[in-house]
């Protein structure tokens, strides 16, 4: 359970104050899939960042499952993104030098676990995304949907409270981004994982149960039920971008 | 499967494999060449058994090695933190998203910290154990160079004496540079925002340096080197304040170079900007302009090349004037009236002759030489004691002792007064023991002529008078025969035999040779001879010790070798569009290598005036004063032991750039291996 009260977030460009989120109110359930979309400069990057712990907010709070994120110190936040928080990113950012099970258990060896506890939970996350078969692999021996299927196992390795996901299909073909779209659908459906996702595709967000949509640092519009088609998020979308 | 984060670190130095080979290479040739100094130096003092004196005569030969090889092997563990910054710097550069990631996981800056220090300690741990086992073996390989390159001129003991204490401190040295160079990049990687992990890698853009500091260190050099101009210090410091002012100087002429680096860099590239994009078009400027880009990291790749070519400009300009114009040279000056040696050993044999001979004159060869040469030509004997109060160059330097009679019988060879006269000396050194040392040994005691000073000798302590400061050969200082019992000398090594004036030299020269002709192992050579040999020798050593240099310009190579790799594979996806929109494999592998051979050229052209710098400094400041020479022309001085130098530092203008543009070869082919979208997609 995630819940955002008051969020504000402003940037210092040289003279200028930037308000790149003015007040958000926000909260999400226990296997909610959450979408965010918005034009370029609207907010969304920036708010995926506080929600993960990768910056401060100026003010309002974030509660991860009741603890407060406001006035942890860096490392204090380092140790919540590692036990509370996954992450998945564009880029997959896998280590090179490990293979699938080791990057999987790479949350875990931060936190100073001992992994040999863990092997089953990893070869079964390893099972669920699809690459049973492919443990002890390198990631330049796996495809781009491969990689970010890793990403997805390490993202829930430490059985999160959230995963959020930064635009996870943007380097991905169309055949990989419905697979690891379904993935995540499967997650929140199935494990019953909170998934908050950053996208500027309308049909990646389709696959959310919500869709927030943020211009000028607040959300401005939610879609959700049956609403949430590519055709009706595109069409918000474009009156948006046709406002700025 | 990995189970610490120790293991992540050891895989990342898998990954970078050719960065981590680099930075444990240059980290065991500084351990090693530390190690080989004294491996080295033992072997040749070795070669010299059982005689003290000739140890003592050899220490002048073995005390210059020791110091040209402290230099080199401290220049390289400077070149060896800085390729290991550098490395490292760039590694983390080129892993902020991955760090970033990292972070973003969970990893808190310690941890960061803790990830990347282990890889440097890793990196030293190899380097300095691969180095301990090197060192003996590069000892004994220098030594055969030296024995071969040296004309056989030197002698080198093969069994090899490494001291404990070398090797531990080599050992800590390897390591604690590397955690040192380490440590900039590991705190700069906890730097690193967890946000970087959501941000594509970029590559540096043109940076520019600020100019107003070059400005103030371009006055501070001109008016260093006006000051210099107008009132040499040479001409009126006196020992040890010329070594204090000399340190000074030098520092403040490094520290305005260093300043001036990066404004050098900036202004060859704009420089080389245009000459090379009218010969070669965009590859020549974007070959230009690259370096420009990542200031610090082109920079202290640059400066580990200047240092090498300041190092090696600086000890040719230091060793022309110390060994030559302070020492060779004016003995040869002196050696106009003939003056014969009657020698135990063979000159020619040069530091080898000191192994194979007692050096000890045959039973009744003295008075031999006494009767035959009477009426014709001065006896002198020449008798060496170790007196560590009095040694001159070096701690374990000897000392003549003779008489005041016997120093006169050679003219002005032995001694030339720069205070004080025999008729004052004589009797100070008849009555008791009288000593005559250099003006920077009367300087180091703090005596007038007159004063009295007590020397330490094996049978205790001994009051001495000064009764003069002037100039000897070789700077070493000469005790009266007289008093001079308790410092135990040894007994005549080898005879100055003065002809009279008026008395044919060759009527001399006959009866020398007679006389030699009776005594198997004695050698008779006319002055002339022996410091033409001496010459050869100290030629032949300075050769030798540039060689050896050599390893630090080398070193820098590699430097610059993986600044290139590091700055290639951080462009890779720059060197794919080029290739996509047309650029040949030759033209973008000529613009690497081009970058490189400029900066190969910058550093060797910084080196060169920066080392030409120090000697015109060395020789103005520090002047002849300190061994008596006190009317040496101190700027044209400065400009003949220019020469020497200056010709080395062309060859390294001409050869750093090769060196340079071969070692960026390898990274450059490498990349550009295969179609155009290839070296795309590795960027990926």
């Amino acid at each position: 359970m995630i819940e955002v009260r008051g969020l504000r977030k402003q940037y210092q460009m040289g003279a200028v104050t930037v308000d790149a989120l003015r007040g958000i109110d926000f909260s999400a359930g226990d296997g909610e899939f959450v979408a965010i979309m918005g034009p370029s400069g609207s907010g969304k990057s920036t708010f995926l960042h506080l929600l993960g712990g990768l910056d401060y907010a100026t003010s309002g709070d974030i509660t991860l499952n009741g603890q407060s994120m406001a006035n942890l110190s860096d490392d204090d936040m380092a140790v919540l993104r590692r036990q509370k928080i996954g992450f998945i990113f564009q880029f997959f950012n896998l280590m090179p030098t490990l293979s699938a099970s080791e990057n999987v258990a790479l949350p875990l060896l931060i936190d100073g676990q001992n992994v040999d506890d863990y092997q089953t939970r990893i070869a079964d996350l390893l099972s669920k995304v699809g690459l049973g078969d492919r443990q002890h692999h390198k990631p330049d021996q796996l495809s781009g949907g491969q990689q970010q299927r890793v990403a997805i196992a390490r993202a829930l390795v430490t059985n999160p409270v959230i995963v959020l996901a930064d635009e996870p299909t943007g380097n991905l073909d169309s055949n990989s981004s419905r697979d690891i779209l379904s993935l995540l659908r499967t997650m929140a459906d199935n494990e019953k994982q909170t998934i908050i996702m950053v996208t500027h595709d309308a049909h990646a967000a389709s696959y959310a149960d919500r869709i927030l949509l943020l211009r000028d640092g607040l959300i401005v519009h939610e879609i959700s039920g049956e609403k949430r088609t590519t055709q009706t998020i595109r069409a918000v979308m474009s009156e948006l971008e046709a406002i700025e | 499967m990995m189970r610490s984060l120790n293991g992540l670190a050891l895989r990342n130095m898998g990954t970078a494999r050719v960065r981590t080979i680099l930075s444990v290479i240059i980290v065991l040739v500084g351990v090693s060449m530390m190690i080989a100094t004294d491996g080295f130096t033992e072997s040749m003092r070795a070669a010299m058994p059982g005689a003290d004196e000739g140890q003592n005569i050899g220490s002048f030969v073995l005390g210059t090695i020791d110091i040209l090889m402290t230099v080199s092997s401290l220049v390289i563990m400077l070149a060896a933190s800085f390729l290991i910054f550098n490395a490292f710097m760039m590694s983390v550069t080129q892993r902020r998203q991955q760090i970033g990631m990292l972070r973003s996981i969970g990893m808190t800056r310690n941890q960061i910290l803790r990830l990347v220090v282990m890889e440097g300690l890793a990196v030293g741990i190899i380097g300095t154990v691969i180095g301990l086992i090197a060192g003996p073996l590069l000892s004994y390989g220098l030594g055969v160079i030296l024995k071969n390159v040296g004309g056989g001129m030197f002698t080198i003991d093969t069994t090899l004496t490494i001291h404990p204490a070398t090797m531990l401190v080599a050992a800590a040295t390897g390591i604690i540079v590397t955690l040192l160079a380490v440590l900039i990049p590991a705190w700069n990687a906890t730097g690193v925002s967890p946000l970087a992990a959501l941000r594509p890698p970029q590559t540096g853009n043109i940076e520019h340096s600020p100019r107003r500091r070059a400005y103030i260190a371009i006055f501070i050099m001109l008016a260093l080197m006006i000051f210099l101009l107008i009132n040499p210090p040479g001409k009126w410091v006196e020992s040890p304040q010329g070594i204090q002012l000399t340190l000074l100087f030098s520092g403040i002429w490094l520290v305005c170079m260093l300043t001036l680096l990066p404004v050098i860099v900036e202004v060859t590239a704009d420089f080389a900007r245009r000459i090379l994009s009218k010969r070669w078009k965009m590859t020549g400027r974007i070959m230009a302009d690259n370096l420009q880009r990542e200031r610090q990291r082109v920079t202290l790749t640059i400066l580990t090349m200047a240092l090498s070519m300041t190092m090696i400009i600086a000890m040719t300009g230091f060793s022309q004037f110390f060994l030559f114009k302070l020492v060779l040279d004016v003995m040869e000056e002196r050696s106009e009236r003939t003056l014969y040696g009657v020698l135990p050993f063979n000159m020619n044999d040069g530091i080898g002759a000191f192994t194979s001979s007692e050096l000890e004159l045959p039973d009744g060869l003295l008075d031999e030489l006494y009767s035959k040469t009477d009426g014709l030509a001065a006896v002198a004997p020449i008798r060496i004691a170790f007196i560590p109060e009095l040694a001159s160059m070096f701690p374990d330097m000897f000392s003549y002792v003779m008489s005041p009679q016997e120093i006169q019988a050679t003219g002005d060879f032995l001694f030339t007064f720069v205070e004080g006269d025999w008729e004052t000396a004589t009797p100070m050194m008849e009555s008791g023991c009288g000593i005559l040392v250099s003006p920077a040994v009367a300087s180091r005691l703090d005596v007038e002529i007159g004063d009295t000073i007590t020397l330490d000798s094996p049978n205790g302590d001994v009051t001495c008078t000064l009764a003069g400061i002037g100039t000897t050969p070789g700077t070493a200082s000469i005790m009266s025969v007289a008093g001079s019992e308790p410092f135990e000398p040894t007994p005549p090594i080898e005879v100055a035999i003065t002809p009279y004036v008026g008395v044919d030299d060759a009527t001399v020269e006959v009866i020398l040779f007679e006389i030699r002709d009776d005594y198997p192992g004695i050698y008779v050579e006319n002055i002339g001879n022996i410091v033409t040999v001496m010459q050869t020798m100290t030629g032949g050593m300075a050769g030798a010790m540039n060689g050896i240099l050599v390893i630090a310009v080398l070193a820098a190579a590699l430097g610059i070798l993986n600044t290139t790799m590091m700055s290639v594979q951080e462009r890779q996806h720059e060197m794919g569009l080029l290739r996509a929109i047309g650029a040949t494999r030759n033209q973008v592998r000529n613009m690497v290598m081009g970058e490189a051979a400029l900066m190969g050229l910058v550093g060797a052209l910084v080196g060169l005036v920066a080392g030409a710098g120090m000697t015109i400094i060395f020789v103005v400041t520090y002047g002849g004063n300190s061994v008596g020479l006190t009317d040496m022309p101190l700027w044209s001085t400065a400009f003949e032991v220019l020469q020497p130098a200056l010709i080395t530092g062309i060859v390294g203008l001409i050869v750093a750039p090769i060196i340079a543009a071969i070692a960026a070869y390898f990274p450059a082919r490498n990349i550009l291996k295969g179609a155009a979208i290839a070296s795309r997609k590795r960027s990926a």
